[in-house]
């Protein structure tokens, strides 16, 4: 799992997965965190798990969280990589951000279900290396 | 797999000192129910409580809904893996409690939990505003953690809807139908000229509070594989997810999946309907991979010449479902797929996270952006609390007249992928 490296700007994915993997936390919006998720992939980074929540708009929650395999030298941009990517971005940017609506009540749900999404990829990850 | 089901007519719920059904009523008593609801160590105190069609009565959060049933003649016992022992179901002879249903209710995650309405234009969104509704809503022991929340609410709505299933065992059914798949050798000769056909139903399956259960297993860990559908009939499948209320499978829905009976009611006249393939929505793209390959390799094993797949919930999942279409389609099977709509409120964005040009043939079960205003009822079963909160609300949601302005995203099956809405294109 050494070149694997888990994307997130949801504080509880850091204390809950820091000691078994390479976490790179930013405390940034939704968009950005994609961005910066793109510019990994610009880089050859290959994603691992889907950029997109399940059932919860972007727009609706502050936090994503994607797992994604580092690139090893001179990696070409992998292409679907790229477009799942530049598919969510696009996705993201069409939804209102309604941060504004945020409250400290629902942060906590909203750190939650992004941290249980990301806990089942790193259950799959942990058996399948493909 | 041939399946009689006995359907009980269930015209009122009144509690009672004596649980029973007479003459169509359900007889409820609430300490017997509660004591076996608080069988589930993390519950700190349930409550009961009726609502009916037509009162001015609001349900939320709402997390499940549960059609009690008992198996009366056949292998195993209803939601096998769960609450009975994990014997294959779907044959011999089963009762449903018809025009009733258990809904559980409980803050577990504050932003995903649904309301029915019973009234009001909110109840015309919702198929459970039709049904007589025995409520249970459960509060957790402190510091329980929300996944904890999630299973003991989850098992105690369905060890009730199991214990009011069998005051029906010795009754005598109102009306029988009868379901039968044939196995695959004869099916194949019984009606050679007519196209053969499957239904693919897609599982929520994203990790804690998105689960769906088969025979007991999370299906996140499943290869898709093949089922009869009168399977889930006796609750193979259950729901364990708390994700958007609008588009997410209750129990209730799987036990009346309206794709498998609409495709048994065109079963040796226009279509011969093989059997159900179960699949799942995992997040890691690798899973996404195997289960879509394996789900199009199962179709061609099983010669089919068409397919019908159902989404659950929106987002990544719509990736899964394009991963679907396509490689069922390049199998030589033709699909339908059908799931419903974040178009935005005006409906103008584009409707999924994902397309093909193989998914030419969609069904659709609404637009979830759709804003509505639900009128103040008068009564609430559950809290308001979390209203502001639930996915499709936003801080103004509840306003100073007590009405409520939402997204039909908050209410429960609003938009359902199965085709269990009331809505239709106009």
């Amino acid at each position: 799992m050494k070149s694997t490296v888990i994307v997130t700007n949801n504080p509880l994915v850091v204390r809950k997965l820091s000691d078994r993997f390479e976490v790179s936390f930013e405390e940034q919006g939704y968009l950005e965190l994609l961005e910066r998720v793109r510019d990994l992939v610009h880089k050859g980074a290959v994603l691992l798990t889907h950029p997109q929540a399940g059932s919860i708009k972007p727009g609706e929650t502050p936090y994503r969280t994607v797992m994604v395999r580092m690139p090893s030298a001179g990696a070409q941009v992998d292409a679907e990589s790229l477009s799942l990517i530049e598919s969510a971005i696009a996705t993201t940017r069409k939804f209102p951000v309604r941060t504004r609506e945020f409250r400290p009540g629902s942060l906590e749900d909203f750190q939650l279900v992004d941290y249980s999404l990301i806990s089942s990829a790193v259950e799959s990850a942990t058996q399948c290396h493909s | 797999m041939k399946l009689e089901l006995g359907k009980i007519f269930i015209k009122d719920i009144q509690f009672a000192p004596e649980s029973k059904i007479e003459d169509g009523i359900l007889y409820v008593n609430a300490d017997e129910l509660t004591a076996v609801a608080m069988t589930e160590e993390k519950l700190k105190s349930v409550s009961f409580d009726i609502a009916r069609p037509g009162e001015s009565v609001r349900i939320t959060p709402v997390k499940d809904v549960i059609e009690p049933r008992v198996k009366v003649e056949g292998p195993g016992g209803v939601f096998p893996g769960v609450i009975n022992k994990v014997t294959t179901v779907g044959s011999g002879k089963t009762y449903a409690l018809k025009g009733m249903a258990v809904v559980t209710a409980g803050p577990i995650v504050g932003f995903q939990e649904g309301v029915i309405d019973m009234c009001g234009l909110g109840a015309e969104y919702t198929p459970f505003s039709k049904t007589m509704n025995l409520c249970l809503v459960a509060e957790p022991v402190d510091g329980v953690e929300k996944h904890e929340y999630e299973e003991a609410v989850r098992l105690a709505g369905l060890k009730v809807a199991t214990k009011i299933g069998e005051l029906a065992r010795d009754l005598t059914p109102d009306e029988v139908e009868t379901y039968e798949t044939p196995d695959i050798a004869e099916g194949m000769k019984l009606y050679p000229d007519l196209p053969r056909v499957a239904y693919v139903q897609m599982l929520q399956s994203q990790g804690l509070l998105h689960d769906t259960y088969v025979y007991g297993v999370d299906a996140k860990k499943i290869l898709p594989t093949i089922l009869y559908p009168t399977e889930i009939m006796d609750g193979a499948i259950i729901s364990g997810n708390c994700v958007s209320a609008c588009d997410k499978n209750p129990t209730y829905v799987h036990e009346n999946n309206k794709v498998v009976e609409e495709l048994y009611k065109q079963h040796g006249k226009t279509i011969n309907f093989v059997g159900q393939i179960i699949t799942n929505e995992n997040v890691y793209l690798a899973d996404k991979e195997r289960s879509s390959n394996q789900t199009a390799k199962l179709c061609r094993m099983l010669g089919l010449d068409a397919v019908i797949v159902s989404q659950e919930g929106f987002g990544n999942p719509d990736t899964d479902l394009i991963m679907n279409c396509k490689k069922i389609e390049a199998e030589g099977v033709k699909t339908v797929i059908i799931t419903d709509e974040y178009a935005g409120r005006d409906g103008k964005s584009q409707s999924l996270a994902d397309a093909d040009p193989a998914a030419d043939a969609v069904v659709t079960g609404g637009n979830a952006n759709e804003l509505v205003h639900l009128p103040k009822l008068d009564r609430v079963i559950g809290t308001l609390a979390y209203v502001n909160k639930i996915a499709g609300a936003s801080e103004s949601t509840l306003q100073p007249d007590g009405s409520l302005e939402v997204e039909l995203q908050v209410i429960t099956g609003a938009t359902n992928e199965t085709g269990f809405g009331t809505l239709s294109a106009r």
